[in-house]
C-alpha cells in the first residue's frame, strides 16, 4: 500500500522540491487524461464517460499544462547542477514530447478555441480501429483536411517517442512501482 | 587497459547485475531531487559529490557494455568505454561515498546509491586500485579467523587483563566470571571490538547468560566491497553462533557488522541485534537500572546511518537517553534525515589519507551537532564515533564524544 502510495504521490519529491512536485503532478494526471481521450479515439468506452464530456477531457487545458510543464522540465535542465547531470537522452525524450504533445493539442485547440470545426471523430475512430484490426485504412477527409500537417507531425514524432520509449529513462513508468516496493520492503 | 583485463572487470560487473541492479541502473530519471541529500555536496557544492552523478559514472559503463544502446548510440546517453580515466573517477566516486543512503529516502525511486557504489568497488578490487589499507586489514581480519587455535591463547590472555579492569571499576562478586568466552549453550553471543570492558558490566549488572564472541566484529571485506571476503568473516561468527546454540547474537557499536549481520546472514536460528537495542531491553524489564544524576549536561545522540536508517534502531537510543538525561536534544527533526557523519563505508578506516576530504565533507555535521548546543555528542558505532572526535578537534565544537553504552555502563547502578 505504502508503495503505491510512494509511486503516484511522490512524497518525497514533494517534501524536498515542492515545485517540481506540483508540475510533476500536472504532468502526470494530464498524461493519464490524455491516454484516456486517445483511447476514446479508438472506440466508445461507456466508463470515460461517467463525467459527460466532449471526447478530450478538460477542454483544450490539458494539451496546455502539458506544453507548459514539459518546457518547466526542460528549462530546468539547462540549470546547473541539473544540466551537470542531464544526458542527451533526457532533452531529446522532454523534446519529443512537446512536439507531440504540442501538434497534438494544436488539432484540439483549433477544435475548442477557434471553432475549426473540421474535426470528425467518426473518422479518426474508423482509422484508428482499423490499424488496431492490422487493415489500415486512411480515409481521404483526413489526409486532405486543412489540419493534415498537424496530424502527420503529430503522429510522426509519437511514433519517434514511442520508438525510443523501452529504451529509454521513460521506463521508470512501469519500473517506479516495483522499486518503490523494494525499498519498502 | 588491455582486453584482457577490461574483459576480467566486465564479468565482475556481471555478476553484480541482479534483477535489482538492473532497475537501479535502469530506473534514474536525473531528476536531481537528490541534490540536497548528499553531506559531501551540501558541504563542499561540487557535482561530482550528487548521487546522480555518482550512479551515473557507473552507468555510463553498463549502457556501453550491457546495453545495445550503448552500442548503436553511445552518445545519446553518454556511454564510456572502461579505462584507466573510468576507473579514476569511480574511485573518486566511491571512496567520497559514505553508504549512508540518505539519498535513497530523498529518490523518488528509492534507487539505493551504496548498492551501486558496490558494482564500483568490485572494479577497483577487480583493477587492484582500492584502497591498499583496506584489503590489508581485510586480509589480516580473514587470517586471523583461519588460524584460530594459534591466536586463542593470546586473545584469553587478553581477556583475563581485561576482566581486572571490570572486576575492579564494577566490583563484581568474586568466584563470578567477569568476562565469559565460549560458554556452550549461552543465551547472547557479544560480538565485540577491541575491548569489552563496558559492555561486559552491563551484561553482568543484567545477569545475563552471554559469551563473548572470538571475533572482532567490525567487517573490512565490507568496507572495500568484497562480497567474499565479508561472507567469509560473516560466517565465521554465524558459525560460532551455531556451534555454542545461542538464542540471540548482539553486535556491538560496529554500525557496518550490524547492518552485515542482520541483512546478510540470511535465515538463522538467532536473532539479531545491536548492543543498544539489548540496552534498552534492560532498561524497560528494568533488568538494570541507571543513575539520572550522573550526567547533568545537555546531550545530543549521532544516529548511525547503517543502525538508524538501514538498521531500523531508532527508538531504542531515544529511550536509554531519556532514561539517562533530562536534557536530551534532538539532533535533526526526523532521525531518517540525520546528515551522514561523514566516516562511514571505510572512509574512517583509511585514517589519515583522507582526513582532510573527511572534515571538509562532513561540515554539515558539526555544525547540525553544534545548533543543539549540547555537551555530550554521543554515538553507537565505532566509525562514527572516530570520526565525530576528529570534528570535535578540527571545528572546536567543545563537545565531548561518547558511546552511549560507555554512558550507560558509567551510570550503572549497582
Amino acid at each position: 500500500m505504502w508503495a503505491l502510495h510512494d509511486t503516484f504521490l511522490l512524497p518525497t519529491v514533494r517534501r524536498h522540491n515542492p515545485i517540481f512536485w506540483v508540475f510533476l503532478m500536472l504532468f502526470h494526471i494530464s498524461f493519464l487524461l490524455l491516454i484516456t481521450g486517445h483511447l476514446e479515439l479508438i472506440g466508445d468506452f461507456r466508463i470515460f464517460q461517467i463525467a459527460q464530456h466532449e471526447v478530450f477531457l478538460g477542454k483544450g487545458f490539458v494539451g496546455l499544462i502539458l506544453s507548459i510543464s514539459l518546457l518547466f522540465f526542460l528549462f530546468r535542465r539547462f540549470v546547473s547542477p541539473n544540466r551537470d547531470l542531464s544526458v542527451p537522452e533526457d532533452y531529446y525524450l522532454l523534446i519529443l514530447l512537446f512536439l507531440t504533445v504540442f501538434f497534438g493539442s494544436q488539432m484540439d485547440w483549433a477544435r475548442r478555441w477557434y471553432d475549426y470545426g473540421n474535426l470528425p471523430i467518426v473518422e479518426y475512430r474508423e482509422y484508428l480501429s482499423s490499424l488496431l484490426y492490422l487493415k489500415p485504412h486512411l480515409s481521404s477527409d483526413l489526409t486532405s483536411s486543412g489540419h493534415s500537417f498537424m496530424l502527420v507531425l503529430h503522429v510522426f514524432f509519437a511514433n519517434l517517442f514511442l520508438m525510443f520509449f523501452p529504451f529509454s529513462q521513460v521506463m521508470h513508468s512501469f519500473l517506479s512501482l516495483p522499486m518503490n516496493k523494494l525499498r519498502r520492503g | 587497459m588491455d582486453q584482457k583485463t577490461r574483459d576480467d572487470l566486465l564479468k565482475l560487473f556481471q555478476d553484480k547485475l541482479n534483477e535489482a541492479m538492473k532497475f537501479y541502473l535502469e530506473t534514474c530519471t536525473r531528476c536531481g531531487v537528490c541534490t540536497e541529500a548528499c553531506h559531501v555536496y551540501a558541504s563542499m557544492g561540487q557535482i561530482k559529490y550528487i548521487a546522480a552523478y555518482r550512479h551515473e559514472i557507473v552507468r555510463r559503463i553498463y549502457k556501453k557494455y550491457f546495453k545495445r544502446r550503448g552500442k548503436i548510440w553511445p552518445s545519446v546517453g553518454e556511454a564510456r568505454e572502461l579505462s584507466e580515466m573510468a576507473l579514476e573517477e569511480l574511485y573518486e566516486a566511491v571512496y567520497s561515498c559514505t553508504g549512508c543512503r540518505r539519498c535513497m529516502v530523498y529518490c523518488p525511486f528509492g534507487i539505493d546509491t551504496q548498492m551501486i557504489m558496490s558494482i564500483a568497488k568490485l572494479l577497483l578490487i577487480g583493477a587492484h586500485t582500492e584502497p591498499e589499507i583496506l584489503t590489508l586489514l581485510t586480509d589480516t581480519s580473514v587470517e586471523k579467523g583461519k588460524s584460530l587455535e594459534l591466536f586463542k591463547k593470546g586473545f584469553l590472555t587478553g581477556i583475563k587483563n581485561l576482566e581486572k579492569e571490570v572486576v575492579k571499576k564494577w566490583k563484581i562478586e568474586a568466584g563470578e566470571t567477569a568476562i565469559p568466552v565460549d560458554v556452550d549453550g549461552a543465551d547472547l553471543l557479544y560480538v565485540a571490538l577491541a575491548g569489552a570492558v563496558p559492555a561486559a558490566a552491563i551484561f553482568n549488572a543484567a545477569g545475563e547468560n552471554w559469551t563473548l564472541s572470538f571475533f572482532e566484529a567490525v567487517n573490512f571485506g565490507a568496507f572495500v566491497g568484497d562480497p567474499t571476503k565479508t561472507k567469509l568473516i560473516l560466517d565465521r561468527i554465524v558459525d560460532e553462533a551455531k556451534r555454542l546454540k545461542v538464542k540471540e547474537v548482539c553486535i556491538c557499536e560496529c554500525g557496518t557488522a550490524f547492518r552485515v549481520m542482520k541483512q546478510l546472514s540470511g535465515k538463522q536460528p538467532f536473532e539479531v541485534s545491536s548492543i543498544t537495542e539489548v540496552h534498552a531491553r534492560y532498561l524497560r524489564e528494568g533488568r538494570i537500572k541507571v543513575d539520572k544524576s550522573k550526567f547533568r549536561e545537555p546531550i545530543t545522540y549521532h544516529d548511525p546511518c547503517q543502525i538508524a536508517r538501514n538498521g531500523g534502531i531508532i527508538d531504542e537510543p531515544r529511550y536509554i537517553l531519556n532514561c539517562l538525561s533530562d536534557d536530551f536534544r534532538e539532533m535533526s527533526p526526523e532521525p531518517k534525515y540525520n546528515w551522514c557523519c561523514g566516516g562511514g563505508g571505510g572512509l574512517v578506516a583509511l585514517g589519515e589519507d583522507n582526513l582532510d576530504f573527511r572534515m571538509k565533507s562532513a561540515k554539515v555535521k558539526a555544525d547540525q551537532a553544534q545548533e543543539t548546543g549540547a555537551k555530550i555528542l554521543t554515538t553507537a558505532c565505532e566509525n562514527c564515533h572516530t570520526q565525530l572526535i576528529d570534528l570535535n578537534s578540527h571545528y572546536e565544537m567543545g563537545v565531548e564524544v561518547k558511546f552511549l553504552s560507555s554512558m550507560v555502563a558509567d551510570a550503572l547502578m549497582q
